[in-house]
């Protein structure tokens, strides 16, 4: 082969490798219940099952009865309630840096966002009918209405901007803040979430668990645990159940119960959980905004203030008992006996003598 | 004004003192190193085995075994996101989980995301299957719940303890002056040794404002209270008031994350059981991260002091006058178990009488350790902070009464160390101790002095 003929087929190769990593795995299907639906570009719908690779550009449906989660590379983790309809438009991660970029459509739907290392760097985008969010950092829960509005709840988190296609933006930095923007509207000023308001997390929870659903998570983790590659997902079908004697719900208890997590959460208390294991975050410790020097700090301050005013005042005292005593030093045991006049002065300083 | 630089003139001067002040400084401020270099290697060793879970849940993303290892991990490297991340997935698998409920919840409440908290804590404890130390778990953090997401939030602390001072008057050691004359010390007028019973605190309140920056009007009551069991003429009583609105004004740009806060500071000192003196005055305060681990603040304000005459200091108000202060605080959390804190001074005092106005400089650091219950008493965090300050100061003009010739300059230096040991949520042992040393050009303000504090902090 010529040389020219080298560089060519050397060409192709790298060309073929760059169309193959365009819809390489992003993320992964992590707990699903009913059959929500992917549709990746170049591949057959499948139902996502737990273990099935997440591509870039899939797009994800659920109906009534289905919800799915996924991971992402990044961390990134996003729970997909019943009716909803969403693309991966975006999503490229570079794990040595811990950087990259994600964008996302949502054309209807519930969905909860819980960032991983990409929005601690740059912001994720989610473009809606009638609105994009940019979060940085955080944890959001949105909805798209069937008329395409937008309700944003901020959990927490950097920021979540909201810009509605017309162009107006509104950004909550607070948690608990929630926005709305209406078709063709501008977005809400933030707003914090009315006391007692839901968060909305019953919509992703799964109701019931039966001994179906377990054989189900349990058979499909085998599946997970097999490489697997975009071409060998399942096709659209219902998965066959076979009854199970270990429940999920036992299991989660029990690998609880084993964990000790509550040891390094809950069992803190409240003072010490909000001091151990937190992250070092110079926002965190910012003042007004949770950081707290402590009480020894506060003491140590009063008790310089008290030790500066015990000096000055002690200083005046003796500077004028001194002087009183003075001139010519010849007497200077007057100043006693001045101090020992002064009043209430004399009290200490006579009984110490 | 006076000049500094008169160290020649200085009642304690030994040459070596310098060499001898530094050592000091840098061996406090590096005693806890080692300690903190212990703590270090786990750390990393912890981040490896949190990537290496995180591969894992990848690989098994529904096994809650994997994923309650993973966020057990991920709160140990400070990644609750992570953590909440994968207990959240446990609920899609079952929602009727109050354990795991009550764990987001708790979550939730460490990021300060107080209704995603209560959401998941009521729903915990509503449950069914809930035991009863889960549901009471779960009212203790409901309870903290609602006192941190309220409009009008109080907090303090308060100190008890009992002290002791070699030199509780600050009163020199040497010979005095009186008109330039060298004049003997006496028992009176020396500094004395005592022992006190001292009563501090800090009440804090907090009006949220509703605004997205959290804006808050922040206000602070200061107490300090400290009676001597002989020496009554360091008796002192203190009040200190801080109060105005915080904002962060900046949205965007670099300076998105700066809080400042006007305020206005008031305060009132007996000495003595007798009036001392009043303050009053205003300033600003501006913070800001310079970054991931490093806080800054920025304090200017001005403030009048009105000296009150008194038997005891008939002549105060001479001292009466008005400062100007400037105060630059950094706060760089180098480890997870080491926070370094730096500052920096500069005030301006200018008294009814030029003896009494002075320009005073001073810069110190202090480096808190934290480290694991070494006695095993409860599993709690210790720390340990040491710290060293010093602060110079010249005055403008000299006092006749003392010398005629020599206007008075002085030289600080502090070296501080705490012990915290805390014995509950909100009950802290607190050992302290100091040593302070002025040297001064006339011997009349020069002392040293060494404190010792043992108390209990109650934190609300």
């Amino acid at each position: 082969m010529t040389r020219w003929g080298i560089r060519i087929v050397l060409m192709a190769f790298v060309v073929a490798l760059a169309a193959e990593s365009a819809w390489a795995r992003v993320g992964v299907t992590s707990v699903t219940d009913g059959d929500p639906l992917g549709q990746p570009p170049a591949e057959p719908e499948r139902v996502l099952r737990v273990g099935v690779d997440v591509q870039a550009n899939e797009k994800i449906t659920t109906k009534a009865n289905d919800r799915a989660h996924v991971v992402f590379l990044d961390g990134t983790s996003l729970t997909i309630g019943p009716n909803s309809v969403l693309a991966i438009d975006k999503y490229v991660y570079d794990p040595n840096r811990k950087t990259g970029e994600m964008a996302l459509s949502a054309t209807r739907g519930a969905f909860r966002f819980v960032g991983g290392a990409i929005s601690k760097n740059s912001e994720v985008t989610i473009k809606t009918p009638s609105a994009t969010l940019g979060i940085r950092g955080g944890i959001v829960a949105f909805s798209v209405s069937a008329s395409g509005a937008t309700h944003a709840s901020f959990l927490y988190g950097e920021s979540m901007r909201v810009t509605s296609s017309q162009g107006s933006t509104q950004t909550a930095t607070r948690n608990g803040s929630e926005i709305t923007v209406p078709v063709g509207g501008p977005p809400t000023t933030p707003a914090l979430i009315p006391f007692g308001g839901t968060i909305g997390e019953r919509s992703f929870e799964r109701s019931q668990v039966g001994p179906a659903e377990a054989e189900a998570a349990i058979q499909q983790q085998t599946t997970a645990s097999q490489p697997t590659s975009p071409t060998s997902a399942p096709t659209p079908t219902t998965t066959t159940s076979s009854p199970t004697t270990q429940p999920v719900t036992t299991s989660i208890e029990e690998a609880f119960d084993r964990s000790g997590f509550g040891k390094s959460n809950s069992l803190l208390g409240p003072q010490l959980a909000l001091t151990k294991g937190i992250r070092s975050d110079a926002k965190q410790d910012k003042p007004g905004q949770g950081g707290d020097k402590g009480a020894s700090t506060s003491v140590t301050r009063l008790q310089r203030i008290a030790g500066r005013a015990i000096t000055q005042q002690n200083i005046v005292f003796n500077t004028t008992a001194t002087t009183k005593a003075d001139p010519g030093n010849s007497a200077f045991g007057q100043a006693q006996g001045n101090s020992g006049n002064n009043k209430g002065k004399g009290k200490g300083k006579g009984n110490n003598n | 004004m006076a000049k500094f630089g008169l160290r020649s003139e200085f009642a304690y001067h030994p040459r070596d003192m310098w060499t001898f002040r530094i050592a000091v400084v840098i061996a406090a401020l590096t005693a806890a190193i080692p300690v903190a270099a212990q703590q270090t290697t786990p750390v990393v060793d912890t981040r490896a085995a949190y990537d290496a879970a995180f591969e894992e849940t990848l690989r098994k993303p529904a096994d809650p075994p994997t994923l309650l290892r993973y966020a057990e991990l991920a709160v140990q490297v400070g990644d609750l996101e992570g953590a909440i991340s994968a207990l959240e997935r446990l609920l899609l698998i079952d929602s009727d989980q109050p354990k795991i409920k009550l764990e987001l919840g708790v979550l939730y409440y460490r990021l300060a995301s107080y209704e995603a908290a209560r959401s998941y804590l009521e729903s915990a404890r509503a449950s069914s299957r809930a035991s009863p130390e889960t549901k009471e778990r779960a009212k203790q953090f409901l309870k903290e719940v609602d006192s941190k997401s309220g409009k009008s939030q109080f907090s303090g602390d308060l100190l008890f303890g009992i002290g002791y001072s070699t030199n509780a008057n600050t009163g020199p050691a040497g010979a005095i002056q009186s008109f330039g004359a060298t004049v003997v010390p006496t028992p009176t007028v020396s500094g004395r040794p005592d022992f006190n019973v001292i009563g501090a605190g800090t009440i804090r309140h907090r009006y949220d404002l509703g605004r997205q920056d959290n804006g808050a009007l922040e206000s602070d009551l200061g107490f300090y209270g400290a009676r001597q069991f002989q020496v009554s003429e360091a008796n002192v009583y203190l009040l200190d008031f801080t109060t105005g609105p915080r904002t962060s004004p900046f949205e965007d740009g670099w300076l998105n994350d700066m809080t400042v806060k006007p305020f206005f500071t008031g305060r009132y000192v007996s000495v003595n059981s007798l009036p001392s003196y009043w303050a009053w005055g205003a300033g600003m305060e501006a913070a800001t991260p310079l970054g991931p681990q490093i806080n800054s603040a920025l304090t200017v304000f001005g403030r009048r002091r009105e000296f009150l005459n008194n038997p005891d200091a008939p002549t105060n108000n001479q001292s009466s006058g008005n400062e100007a202060v400037a105060v630059l605080d950094f706060r760089v959390a180098l480890t997870k178990y080491m926070t370094l804190s730096l500052n920096g001074a500069l005030t301006r005092y200018i008294a009814e009488v030029a003896s009494e106005s002075y320009l005073e400089f001073g810069f110190g650091g202090a480096m808190q350790v934290r480290f694991a219950d070494p006695l095993g008493i409860n599993g709690r965090t210790w720390s340990v902070t040491a710290s060293a300050s010093t602060a110079q100061a010249a005055y403008d003009a000299a006092d006749i009464t003392v010398n005629p010739f020599i206007a008075r300059s002085q030289f600080d230096i502090n070296l501080g160390f705490v012990l915290l040991v805390p014995l509950s949520d909100s009950l802290t042992l607190v050992g302290q101790t100091n040593y302070t040393q002025r040297t001064a050009s006339l011997t009349n303000y020069a002392y040293e002095a060494f404190t010792t504090l043992v108390g209990i902090g109650w934190r609300f």
